[in-house]
């Protein structure tokens, strides 16, 4: 039934492609778009995790407006690992971080930032 | 001790700190040569270094001169309270001989309230002055105890020898070679089943004012605490799987030949009205006829017969007794809690079976009472009010108002020592005296809460200990009636 | 360094411990590690919020010591040969000297009383806390009714069966007790053993953690969860962080940018044994959530047996959804 959604063509490619990981594309691209007001979301293709992974900018009223932004959809359930982690970061040209877009069964989403490397907290 | 400086909640810390300082300015019934030990040059009693807030880095490598400056005094505070001698009025002061061949401590001299509930008496064959063997009864210690009166300054301990070495100074008896609390802790820990871990959960609780005891007796002649009461519904024996299938079977046929006998057990209808009687048109009435499947925790988990079970770490260590509780060390009462202790870095989470075997073995828990609320001054976590309560009978009405103050401040419960009296308030063990009158209804939740039966378990990971409980679920108890 | 000048790490039980301020001194001004203090403060011996020698060291701590050569193990258990009776005459002298030590202050106490101030802490202090004992011990008459022992209101205060021959001492007594005769003075109960002459260490002192191993005293690291472990605490250990036990927070190590007697920790760390070893999304959302509400990013911290190194990840709340 996700094929009826008015946002899947912009997905179908890479949906298509990873047929396994779909879901979590799927409620993270329309809860950034719809729900957290992303601007400029695009589908990228993940090959070293097998699946699609997004990019966009926050709203405008955010402190980082302009700031190109990664996020790596995965599901609650699958088990990941530090190479897996390393991956992404190669696959998107080594950003300084990027955001794991955590989906579960309920569709509730949960946003972590990861970084590589020892980053303190701000104060 | 970095671990506590800082806590998950770290802005009740400093406050805390300060005060339990000055509370102890003036404990400890040996310490009353305080006065005594101020007029010695070196001798000063340690003083608890306040903190000033934490920053949150050096502003450069190794930190500026004023960072410097300030850290230096900390650290000199702090050593400078670790340097305090370990002093004692000599009218104070208790003696003992270790024995590595039977890991005990005798005492020879005993003194102090702080050895009314600690040792037990052993008959042991003495040499009498002419030369006889007689058998004597004496105060022994176990390992723990001994490091614990030797560290806290109670008891000047000799090794014993085939030396002679001759009491020509000061000391009432000399029976072997001095021993430093550094050998203390090198020779008695890891004897008579005592661990580091073991040693630093007994000592934490002990420093909070608990009378502990062993679970499990090390020798016939250690006093074994009083069995906790019966309950009816105690089925203990793990079953084979027959009678297991038998056991539900029975209770199903007892209730179902119960619902026939009353010939009104349906079951497309199990709720059957009386036409006479109004007393069973509520809730009440209308849950209990449609529980018809047995559940709780009544049945035993299946235990294959040919298993072989490893040894368990998750098996009780220590009894515990709240300051309060009237002890007798020679007939110690049925304990207020029992604590496991185990090592973090190497034992696993427990298992259901083991969680099981500990529950097996507790007492059930009274409901939790209804919230007295009482004058200011008598509520929190107070040993005092309770110790100096002449009734002992008192003590579950002065206890009550415990839940619902760890439950009104869940973060406080992380603090080391209101964990331990937030799981005090879990336990009313000895049973109420009977109610004077009808009693209210416990609160559902709290009955869900507090569990039916409970485990505490210490994690002890390299010297930082973690106490946590755990609660056999009572969700097919009535508080919903 | 010179084995012999090296910080001697007492060894019982496969735990370490110092005995002595001045070694802890050294080894947390001069090599940023801080152990744990476990024992029972003398004096103060009814609470936990600060706590006495020995200080233990974590494995890790201990182990990094050793290996940079900082520290040498001494296998305690044997280091207590019987003291000759020399040993102890000359023992019981230095106690007799110590007390005797004692008196003189107390003759020149009943002389010269204001020089007492400055022996002792400072009259005022000294002042205010018996005035504090006072109106503590006057409430805790009010309280019982009858004070069973003169021990005030001591959360020791069981109500005893069966109390042995309890001293009663009466804490409201003079401050100059008769110094004639003195039958009162203190007796001092040593903490480290390096005070005892018949106490012999260098027989059993091993510098390296082979040699430690090879004589059974200490096993770490010992498998591929400890060598991880070890591996990180040293890493970090050398970028110049202080580490402290992270177990309170839920990770391995609390990382600190500074002495925690001074700074909040930055980083709470969880070792992952190897790169390929599973991590649940839900352990991020975990040490994530934690940390933001304790306002520390969390690290993991992979170690690579092969190549021998870590790498680093810090996770922290996004701060939207």
């Amino acid at each position: 039934m996700l094929e009826l959604h008015p946002s899947y063509p912009a997905l179908a490619s890479i949906a298509e492609r990873y047929p396994a990981h779909r879901g979590s594309l799927f409620q993270t691209y329309n809860d950034l778009l719809l729900a957290q007001q992303w601007r400029e979301v695009e589908v990228i293709d993940l090959g070293d995790c097998r699946r699609g992974a997004l990019q966009g900018k926050r709203p405008k009223t955010a402190t980082d407006a302009d700031a190109l932004l990664h996020v790596v959809p995965c599901s609650l359930a699958e088990s990941i690992s530090l190479d897996w982690i390393q991956n992404a970061f190669k696959s998107l040209d080594n950003p300084q971080s990027l955001y794991l877009a955590v989906v579960s069964d309920d569709s509730s989403i949960v946003y972590y930032k990861l970084s590589s490397g020892i980053v303190k907290p701000s104060i | 001790m970095d671990d506590n400086l800082e806590k998950p909640t770290a802005e009740l810390k400093a406050e805390a700190g300060d005060d339990l300082a000055e509370e102890d300015q003036s404990s400890g019934d040996e310490d009353q040569g305080l006065d005594w030990t101020k007029l010695m040059p070196k001798a000063a009693r340690p003083v608890i270094p306040k903190r000033g807030d934490k920053e949150y880095e050096p502003s450069k490598k190794g930190g500026s001169g004023l960072q410097q400056h300030i850290l230096q005094r900390s650290r000199n505070a702090m050593f400078e309270a670790l340097r305090a001698d370990r002093t004692i009025s000599n009218k104070s002061l208790s003696y003992g001989t270790w024995h590595p061949s039977i890991a005990r401590v005798s005492v020879t001299v005993a003194r102090g309230t702080v050895m009314g509930t600690i040792g037990h008496s052993v008959p042991r064959e003495t040499v009498m002055p002419n030369g006889n063997l007689k058998t004597q009864k004496r105060l022994e210690l176990l390992p723990e105890e001994a490091i614990y009166l030797i560290e806290r300054g109670s008891l000047l301990c000799w090794k014993e020898s085939e030396m002679e070495y001759l009491n020509e100074c000061i000391f009432e008896s000399v029976s072997g070679s001095p021993m430093t609390v550094q050998q203390a802790y090198t020779e008695m820990i890891g004897k008579e089943d005592l661990t580091m871990d073991r040693y630093q959960v007994y000592a934490y609780l002990k420093r909070l004012g608990y009378a502990v005891t062993r679970t499990k007796p090390p020798s016939i002649f250690y006093p074994t605490a009083a069995p906790y009461p019966l309950s009816s519904t105690a089925s203990f024996s793990p079953l084979s799987i027959v009678g297991r299938i038998s056991a539900l079977f029975s209770s199903w046929i007892s209730k179902i030949s119960f619902l026939f006998l009353r010939n009104t057990f349906n079951w497309w209808r199990p709720l059957q009205f009386s036409n006479w009687f109004k007393k069973d048109k509520n809730y009440a009435f209308i849950f209990r006829s449609l529980r018809f499947i047995p559940s709780g925790n009544k049945v035993p988990i299946y235990i294959p017969p040919e298993t072989k079970l490893p040894l368990s770490p998750y098996e009780p260590f220590f009894n515990l007794y709240k300051p309060p509780t009237p002890f007798r060390k020679s007939a110690p009462p049925p304990p207020d809690y029992q604590m496991v202790v185990v090592n973090a870095r190497t034992t696993p989470m427990p298992s259901l079976r083991e969680l099981t075997a500990i529950y097996d073995n507790a007492p059930e828990l009274l409901p939790p009472q209804r919230r007295v609320r009482n004058p200011p001054q008598a509520q929190g976590v107070s040993y005092k009010k309770s110790a100096t309560n002449p009734n002992p009978n008192a003590l579950p009405d002065t206890q009550s108002q415990k839940p619902d103050q760890s439950t009104a401040s869940p973060s406080q419960s992380s603090e080391k020592s209101s964990i331990i009296s937030g799981l005090a308030s879990w336990f009313h063990r000895k049973p109420a005296p009977p109610p004077a009158k009808p009693q209210r209804k416990p609160n559902p939740f709290a009955v869900l809460r507090q569990g039916k039966k409970t485990a505490i378990i210490a994690t002890v990971d390299a010297g930082t200990i973690n106490i946590f409980r755990f609660a056999q679920g009572a969700f097919e108890v009535d508080p919903w009636f | 360094m010179n084995p012999q000048h090296r910080i001697p790490i007492r060894v019982a039980n496969k735990r370490a411990y110092v005995w002595d301020v001045d070694d802890l001194d050294k080894i947390r001004s001069e090599h940023r590690i801080c152990g744990l203090l476990v024992g029972t403060l003398p004096h103060l011996s009814q609470q936990n919020v600060f706590l006495g020698l020995p200080a233990q060291l974590s494995p890790e701590e201990a182990t990094l010591l050793v290996e940079k050569e900082y520290a040498v193990f001494v296998d305690d258990t044997n280091a207590y040969p019987e003291p000759s009776l020399g040993q102890f005459q000359q023992w019981c002298a230095e106690q007799q000297r110590y007390i005797k030590h004692q008196q003189e202050i107390l003759k020149s106490e009943s002389t010269k009383p204001s020089d007492v101030a400055q022996l002792a802490v400072s009259e005022a202090a000294v002042r205010k806390r018996k005035e504090r004992e006072l109106k503590r011990q006057q409430k805790a008459l009010e309280l019982r009714g009858i004070q069973e022992d003169g021990g005030g209101v001591d959360v020791e205060s069981f109500q005893l069966a069966s109390t042995p021959s309890v001293e009663v001492e009466h804490s409201i007594r003079p401050t100059t007790p008769s110094t004639s005769e003195p039958s009162h003075y203190n007796i001092s109960i040593a903490a480290s053993s390096s005070v005892l002459s018949w106490y012999d260490p260098d027989s059993c002192t091993f510098p390296t953690i082979e040699a430690a191993q090879a004589a059974d005293i200490w096993d770490f690291p010992s498998n591929i969860k400890d060598r991880a472990r070890y591996g990180v605490f040293k890493d970090l250990w050398e970028q110049g962080y202080f580490l402290g036990g992270g177990i309170r927070f839920g990770g391995d190590y609390l990382v600190y940018p500074g002495d925690p007697l001074r700074y909040h920790s930055h980083f709470c760390a969880t070792v992952i044994e190897s790169p390929t070893y599973a991590i649940h999304p839900m352990e991020i959302v975990a040490h994530g959530r934690l940390g933001t509400a304790t306002k520390k990013t969390h690290l993991l911290c992979g170690w690579d047996d092969e190549q021998k190194t870590v790498s680093y990840l810090s996770i922290e709340w996004a701060g939207f959804g």
